[in-house]
């Protein structure tokens, strides 16, 4: 992959920054998602890294197959971006869970009703959104910037994980991916997958330069 | 005589933040580490009176460094600065001795006031 522009590389400290921002961001999301579930919830940051268009392909695919050993899942889109600031930053989330994940959903929510594929949606959208929001709203606050959200739509419920993304519908060559793991013990688990591209990404990565050069000087 | 404070997060941003959230008027010598062996290393020669410690490093994370700061019974002072923020990892650090816990991002009143009740002002 050539990333044509210098600004855009992933440097060491632009990863180190983003990676901070993300675990202070999960630690307040999960927090609030513990007590909202009464549960505990496990939180990683997998990876921070630039991909191409063939290899977001392939590695969602490889990655959205989630343990214990799930060949079925279903996974929702959802998009983030600045109302207010047509040039700041923007990008897309989709949240892959394993199959019957909402089950456990709904009973950590204390839902009682028959599982159904109607159910499924209803509850991994709204999860979606709570994952999502809580996620990048925490990254946001960091960075002083406001985001919304559009509403969640299912990519593919039930489906083979090499099926999620439509290689034909992805429009640019590459982009910063960050992958976000979410579990708990009772069996809930979602793998997030939070996606910017230019000219988007230059804005991320001029708020995080500035992030971190703005405490240069006697810091070490 | 100035207090030695270190500084243990594998983030390079998060050891920035916290340091510019120390009070001004204090007499201090910081010192930082990337990692929990650092950051034993760094203690055993003297550079950590007080420590500031993050919970999720490579090598050796905070919860290993207090129990060896347990174990070894070092006269250490010990807030745990973390962005896990929930009920069970402040218990696990409380158990295992620390003074207290503060999330992040820093709040620079919040550190002062923690600081403050347990005497740690030191003006030069």
């Amino acid at each position: 992959m050539t990333i044509k522009d210098i600004s855009l590389e992933l440097t060491e400290d632009r990863r180190d920054t983003l990676q901070e921002l993300i675990n202070v961001a999960m630690g307040r999301a999960g927090a609030s998602l513990a007590s909202h579930m009464e549960t505990f919830i496990d939180l990683s940051v997998l990876v921070i890294s630039m991909v191409n268009r063939d290899q977001l392909s392939a590695d969602m695919s490889e990655e959205a197959t989630l343990e214990p050993s799930s060949e079925l899942v279903s996974a929702i889109r959802q998009g983030f971006y600045e109302g207010s600031n047509p040039t700041g930053i923007r990008g897309e989330a989709i949240a892959v869970f394993g199959e019957g994940c909402y089950l456990r959903l709904a009973e950590l929510l204390h839902i009682e009703k028959a599982p159904s594929d109607q159910l499924e949606r209803e509850l991994l959208l709204e999860a979606t959104n709570t994952l999502t929001s809580s996620c990048m709203n925490g990254i946001a606050d960091q960075l002083e910037v406001d985001l919304d959200y559009s509403a969640p739509s299912m990519l593919g419920q039930q489906v083979y994980g090499y099926n999620l993304l439509d290689f034909d519908e992805i429009s640019w060559d590459f982009c910063l991916r960050i992958q976000v793991h979410y579990s708990e013990s009772g069996g809930f688990m979602c793998n997030l997958f939070l996606l910017m591209t230019n000219p988007a990404l230059a804005q991320l990565f001029t708020l995080t330069d500035k992030l971190l050069e703005d405490l240069e000087g006697d810091y070490q | 005589m100035p207090i030695s404070v270190l500084i243990v997060d594998d983030s390079r941003l998060a050891r920035r933040q916290l340091q510019r959230s120390l009070p001004k008027e204090w007499d201090i010598e910081v010192s930082t580490a990337a990692d929990g062996v650092e950051a034993m290393a760094a203690i055993h020669e003297g550079k950590g009176e007080l420590v500031f410690l993050d919970l999720t490093m490579p090598e050796m994370d905070g919860y290993q460094v207090l129990a060896a700061i347990k174990e070894q019974k070092l006269e250490v002072t010990v807030i745990v600065v973390s962005a896990d923020v929930q009920v069970e990892a402040r218990q696990r650090v409380m158990a295992l001795g620390a003074l207290e816990f503060i999330k992040k991002p820093v709040d620079i009143e919040k550190l002062g006031a923690i600081l403050n009740q347990f005497g740690f002002i030191v003006l030069a």
